[in-house]
């Protein structure tokens, strides 16, 4: 492989979509997995910018998502993803104007598509034991041109690198088994209009393992957006809908300008035989403005390989 | 803001008192918790003596397996002898952590090497024959097995053992 074709995979091994996916601690040299998930997203409805909730715009969404890492040296590894995406438009009711009700959310029919490409590369400063501190690179690039407005849209379209942080810590003193990782990432997205919804993403997770093979975990997460357009609230407010999506331009392009800051959480349990790992996760929308409310089932398998490593 | 915009605005919101916002994510990826992302087991440069004579139970159990290396991967430091003159030798020498045996001889090896920790091996053993050995050993580990397998008998039989000399320490103090 070329130097810069390596150096272009690294570079955009910072776009992923695992916003909620803490791992500080990495596979051992010439090992690796291949993920298959499958998961569930209902969109039950909205947080307004005041963070009022509105059963409004309910949608449906389903991934399929194949992911593989693999560490060709000690204390690296990379990653590479792609979901393929299916969204539509459940409500019963259509949009409130000015938003208007797309031919692609009145069909109330299944859109699908391959949605971003995710690299993701992480390094970590120390040798494996109790403690790990691995920055992270990643890089998300559409598949392809597809559409981004409206509810049944397969995702925003936008380029965006990352850069961030897992810190993992052994909690043996506590509870042998017992462990906590902490993630952070600051996003650096395609702007739109000129406008930017750079964000930064944190989580926080805490894991236990029964015997080497059943490992429940729970997690929050957060997102703040710096940047995006707020769309208001009902009236009385001091920021009525639709906010400061106040031109034809702004409502066309909404659907990926929004300052979307939420907090999520979680819990999964994952399962370890021989060959294969299963995994279950769900994720809950707690707060929120200018964000969807709902909920998120994942299901999924990680089978592991091994490889010759490459030599250090 | 455009006055046009905005009038239609109010009026419709006074007809929809929901409003829609944004799309959204269309897919999030949880953390999995699967074996790479978990916490690595906590071990140290343990030790390790594997009598793996060509006729015994340990061969059978652990047939398939790059033993030494499946161990070495994980940060132990195995050492395998295959005749019991290598293995008396080696005992005799010292500086072991955990000594691996076939079922058979495992009672044998543990009179002789009381502060050590012994895992016994049995291939397909009977239920009576692996009930008699875990009343006698924390850890035993069935054969046939996998790599996987064997470095998790290791860990635990050397977490149970450290166990043992902690509360012997405390037992002492």
């Amino acid at each position: 492989m070329r130097p810069r074709s390596s150096l272009l995979i690294v570079v955009f091994a910072v776009l992923c979509p695992s916003h909620v996916l803490a791992q500080a601690w990495l596979p051992p040299a010439g090992d690796g997995s291949v993920s298959f998930t499958y998961q569930r997203i209902d969109n039950t409805g909205h947080k307004l910018t005041n963070g009022q909730f509105v059963p409004g715009g309910k949608s449906l969404d389903m991934s399929l998502y194949v992911e593989a890492e693999y560490a060709p040296i000690n204390r690296f590894s990379f990653t590479v993803g792609v979901p393929w995406v299916f969204a539509k438009y459940t409500d019963a009711n259509p949009p409130p104007p000015p938003v208007p009700f797309l031919p692609v959310d009145q069909c109330r029919c299944w859109h699908d598509g391959i949605q971003d490409f995710s690299f993701s590369a992480r390094y970590s400063l120390l040798p494996e034991g109790w403690f790990a501190v691995t920055p992270i690179v990643a890089a998300v690039l559409p598949s392809q041109n597809y559409n981004y407005r409206g509810e049944a849209a397969l995702g925003r379209n936008l380029r965006e690198v990352r850069l961030g942080v897992d810190v993992g810590q052994r909690l043996d003193r506590v509870l042998r088994n017992l462990s906590v990782q902490e993630h952070y990432t600051y996003a650096v997205v395609e702007q739109v209009l000129g406008i930017s919804t750079n964000r930064s993403n944190g989580s926080f997770d805490v894991a236990y393992v029964f015997k080497r093979r059943l490992a429940p975990h729970g997690f929050a997460a957060w997102q703040v957006t710096h940047g995006g357009l707020r769309l208001g609230s009902l009236p009385p407010s001091d920021l009525v809908f639709p906010g400061e999506v106040n031109t034809p331009v702004l409502l066309e392009q909404h659907d990926r300008l929004l300052r979307d800051d939420n907090f999520r959480a979680g819990g999964g349990v994952s399962y370890s035989f021989s060959r294969m790992d299963w995994f279950f996760s769900y994720i809950g929308y707690v707060s929120g403005t200018d964000t969807h409310a709902g909920r998120a089932i994942s299901l999924g398998v990680s089978v592991p390989f091994s490889l010759k490593p490459a030599r250090q | 803001m455009d006055r046009r915009f905005l009038a239609t605005v109010l009026i419709v919101l006074s007809v929809f008192p929901a409003a829609v916002l944004g799309c959204g994510d269309k897919f999030l990826v949880a953390s999995r918790n699967t074996r790479y992302q978990r916490a690595p087991v906590s071990r140290g440069p343990a030790s390790i003596l594997i009598y793996e004579s060509p006729s015994s139970e340990i061969s059978k159990g652990l047939a398939g397996i790059p033993v030494d290396a499946t161990l070495r991967k994980v940060g132990y430091q195995p050492t395998i002898v295959e005749t019991a003159d290598e293995f008396d030798r080696a005992l005799a020498r010292g500086g072991w952590n955990l000594v691996l045996v076939g079922n058979a001889d495992a009672e044998a090896v543990a009179q002789r090497v009381k502060d050590l920790g012994v895992l016994p091996v049995a291939y397909k053993p009977t239920r009576d024959q692996l009930k008699q050995s875990k009343k006698r050993f924390p850890v035993v580990l069935q054969g046939p097995t996998k790599g996987d397998d064997l470095v998790a008998a290791v860990d635990d039989a050397l977490a149970s053992l450290n166990k043992h000399h902690q509360k012997s320490a405390k037992a002492a103090s």
